[in-house]
C-alpha cells in the first residue's frame, strides 16, 4: 500500500500496523478530498525494544532491560539503553517503538528543565510522571496516533517506593512485580512466585534477593525470547537517589546441548 | 490457534466457538531413570471453563503416558487411537511398547491431517531403551527434549523449568519442580486452573496421582441458608384425598436378555 505525503498531517503508510481512520483514499487517485482534514495514520514499529522488568524491594524498586534495538528479527543497534533516569527520584524503562521512546525522552528532558529553572524546591514525583505518561499514551491512543511503547516508572519519593505500567493503550496500573512485553509471559510468573510465597507473603525480598532474581528473570528471557539480548542495564532507586548500572553481560548456560540429539 | 478458529464464520452446522479447547499447561520432565509428567486439570470453551477437574495426563501403554493440550476431543481421540494401535503392534512384536514408537505413530498421523487436528501433545515413557520424553505439536513436528511444556500455559511454566532444571535429578525434586512449573501456569494464565495431576513412570513403577496438588479449593460457605421447619407458622391445615380408581393394569416384560 502506498500513501503519497500530502500536508503535514498525512504519514506514510508502514507495515502492518492499524490501518484504521484513513478518511482519505489511498490508491493514488488525484480526487479532491473535500472536508478530510485530520488523516492520522497508526505507524507499526521500525526498531523495537524487547521486555523491560520491574521489582519492588524493601528499600526501594529496580528495573532491568536489555540494551539491545531489533529491527525485526535483525539486532540492529546492541548498545542502546532503555532505562533512562529521569530525576533523582525516578526513572523509567520503555520498551516498544525506540523512535517513540526517544521522543519522550525530549519531552520529559525538556519538563525537568523547566522544573529546575522554576527553582521552588520540587521535583516530579514518580506518582505524577506515571499520571502524566497516561495522559499522553491515552490521548495520543484516542487520536488513532499511539505512541508505540510500554512504559515501566520506577521511584522511590517521600519515603514510599512506586512501581507503575503505562502501555500505548493508556492502560495504567501499579504492581510490586511488572513486566512489558515477553516479560510478562516468561518473567512476571518468576517474579511473582518469588513475591507471592506462603511464608513471608508480606515480606519484600531484599536488594540483593531483587537483584538476583530479576538477572535470573533475564537469563530465561534471552533463553525464551528471540528478540532479546545478553547484555542488559539495571536501575535501582532508593531513599538515596538512582544508581544506573550497566551495560552488564548473562551467562548464560547451554550445557542441554550435549544431551539433545536429533528430534527422534 | 484457537484465536484463528473463532475469527472463522460458521461451517455448516458445526459452529466454531463451542470447540471444546484444553488449554493447558502440559509438562514432563526426564530425571535420571525415569519421567515425570504434570498437567492443570482446567478445560475451557472459549472464556469459559467447561471442565474444572479433566484428566489431561492420557493412557498410552503400561509404561507410556502422554499429556495432551488443545483441542479436548483431537488429543483424547488421538491418544486413545494411537493407544489402541500400540497395544496391537506390542502383542504382535511380543514386546513392551516403545515410547519412539508411538511418537512415530503420533506424528505420522497428524502430519497427514496437516494441522488440522488440534493436538499438542507432551509423550513420555520409559521402555528397554530407557527413559524417553517427546514433545509432538499439531503438524506432527516432534522433539526430543530432557523438558518441554506445551499449552497456553507453557510459556509460564517453561520460564520455571528454565530457571530451576538441573540434570539428573531425583524423583522428588523432579515432582517438586513440574508441581511449581504447573502452578506457574495456573496462577498467571487464564487458560489454565485448578488442580495438578502428576504422573511419574519409572522402570519399577508407575505412579498416576490425582490430584496431586488441589492448588484451587472452593470456598467453603459460612451459613446455611436452609429455613427450618417451623420458621412459617402453619395457621390451619386442610388434607383433601383424591378419589381415583383403578381402570386398567397391564404388565409389560422388558428384554433383559
Amino acid at each position: 500500500m502506498q500513501g503519497r505525503l500530502q500536508g503535514r498531517r498525512m504519514r506514510k503508510l508502514g507495515g502492518s500496523g492499524i490501518r484504521t481512520g484513513v478518511t482519505g483514499n489511498q490508491t493514488g487517485v488525484n480526487g479532491t478530498q473535500s472536508g478530510v482534514t485530520t488523516i492520522s495514520v497508526c505507524r507499526s514499529p521500525m526498531v523495537t525494544g524487547t521486555s523491560v522488568l520491574g521489582l519492588k524491594f524493601s528499600g526501594g524498586v529496580m528495573l532491568a532491560a536489555d540494551t539491545v534495538g531489533s529491527f525485526g528479527s535483525l539486532a540492529r543497534f546492541r548498545g542502546i539503553s532503555r532505562l533512562l533516569k529521569v530525576n533523582d527520584s525516578t526513572v523509567i524503562g520503555a520498551s516498544g517503538d525506540l523512535a517513540d521512546f526517544q521522543h519522550l525522552r525530549q519531552l520529559l528532558k525538556q519538563m525537568v528543565i523547566d522544573e529546575e529553572l522554576l527553582g521552588d524546591g520540587h521535583s516530579y514525583s514518580p506518582r505524577a510522571l506515571h499520571s502524566w505518561l497516561t495522559r499522553v499514551l491515552y490521548n495520543r491512543r484516542s487520536k488513532i496516533n499511539p505512541l508505540w511503547n510500554t512504559v515501566l516508572i520506577a521511584g522511590v519519593y517521600g519515603g514510599e517506593s512506586f512501581l507503575g505500567y503505562v502501555d500505548m493503550l493508556g492502560v495504567a496500573y501499579e504492581a510490586p512485580s511488572l513486566a512489558t512485553g515477553f516479560g510478562a509471559y516468561l518473567a512476571q510468573p518468576l517474579l511473582r512466585a518469588e513475591l507471592e510465597r506462603e511464608q513471608d507473603r508480606d515480606r519484600l525480598p531484599t536488594r540483593e534477593e531483587a537483584r538476583e532474581l530479576l538477572e535470573r528473570c533475564l537469563k530465561v528471557l534471552y533463553y525464551r525470547d528471540a528478540r532479546s539480548f545478553n547484555r542488559y542495564e539495571v536501575a535501582t532507586v532508593t531513599e538515596k537517589g538512582v544508581e544506573l548500572e550497566g551495560p552488564l553481560t548473562l551467562e548464560a548456560n547451554w550445557d542441554i546441548a550435549h544431551v539433545v540429539r536429533g528430534f527422534e | 490457534n484457537s484465536a484463528a478458529l473463532e475469527s472463522r464464520a460458521s461451517l455448516g452446522s458445526i459452529s466454531w466457538d463451542t470447540l471444546t479447547r484444553t488449554r493447558l499447561s502440559a509438562e514432563k520432565k526426564v530425571s535420571s531413570d525415569g519421567v515425570v509428567l504434570g498437567a492443570d486439570t482446567r478445560a475451557t470453551e472459549g472464556m469459559v471453563v467447561a471442565d474444572k477437574n479433566c484428566s489431561k495426563i492420557h493412557f498410552i501403554s503400561p509404561n507410556i503416558y502422554c499429556c495432551g493440550a488443545g483441542t479436548a476431543a483431537d488429543t483424547e481421540m488421538t491418544t486413545q487411537l494411537i493407544s489402541s494401535n500400540l497395544e496391537l503392534h506390542s502383542l504382535s512384536t511380543g514386546r513392551l511398547p516403545r515410547v519412539v514408537t508411538a511418537n512415530r505413530m503420533l506424528k505420522q498421523m497428524l502430519f497427514r491431517y496437516q494441522g488440522y487436528i488440534g493436538a499438542a501433545l507432551v509423550l513420555g515413557g520409559v521402555d528397554v531403551t530407557g527413559p524417553h520424553l517427546y514433545s509432538i505439536h499439531p503438524h506432527g513436528s516432534t522433539d526430543k527434549l530432557p523438558y518441554v511444556t506445551m499449552g497456553s500455559g507453557s510459556l509460564a511454566a517453561m520460564a520455571v523449568f528454565e530457571d530451576k532444571y538441573k540434570p539428573d535429578m531425583e524423583e522428588e525434586q523432579a515432582k517438586q519442580l513440574v508441581r511449581d512449573a504447573i502452578a506457574a501456569g495456573i496462577y498467571n494464565d487464564l487458560g489454565s486452573g485448578s488442580n495438578i495431576d502428576i504422573c511419574v513412570i519409572s522402570k519399577s513403577k508407575l505412579d498416576f496421582l490425582r490430584p496431586y496438588d488441589v492448588a484451587n479449593r472452593k470456598g467453603d460457605r459460612f451459613g446455611r441458608y436452609k429455613c427450618e421447619k417451623g420458621t412459617t407458622a402453619v395457621l390451619t391445615e386442610n388434607v383433601a384425598h383424591l378419589e381415583l380408581e383403578v381402570v386398567d393394569e397391564t404388565v409389560q416384560t422388558m428384554d433383559t436378555s
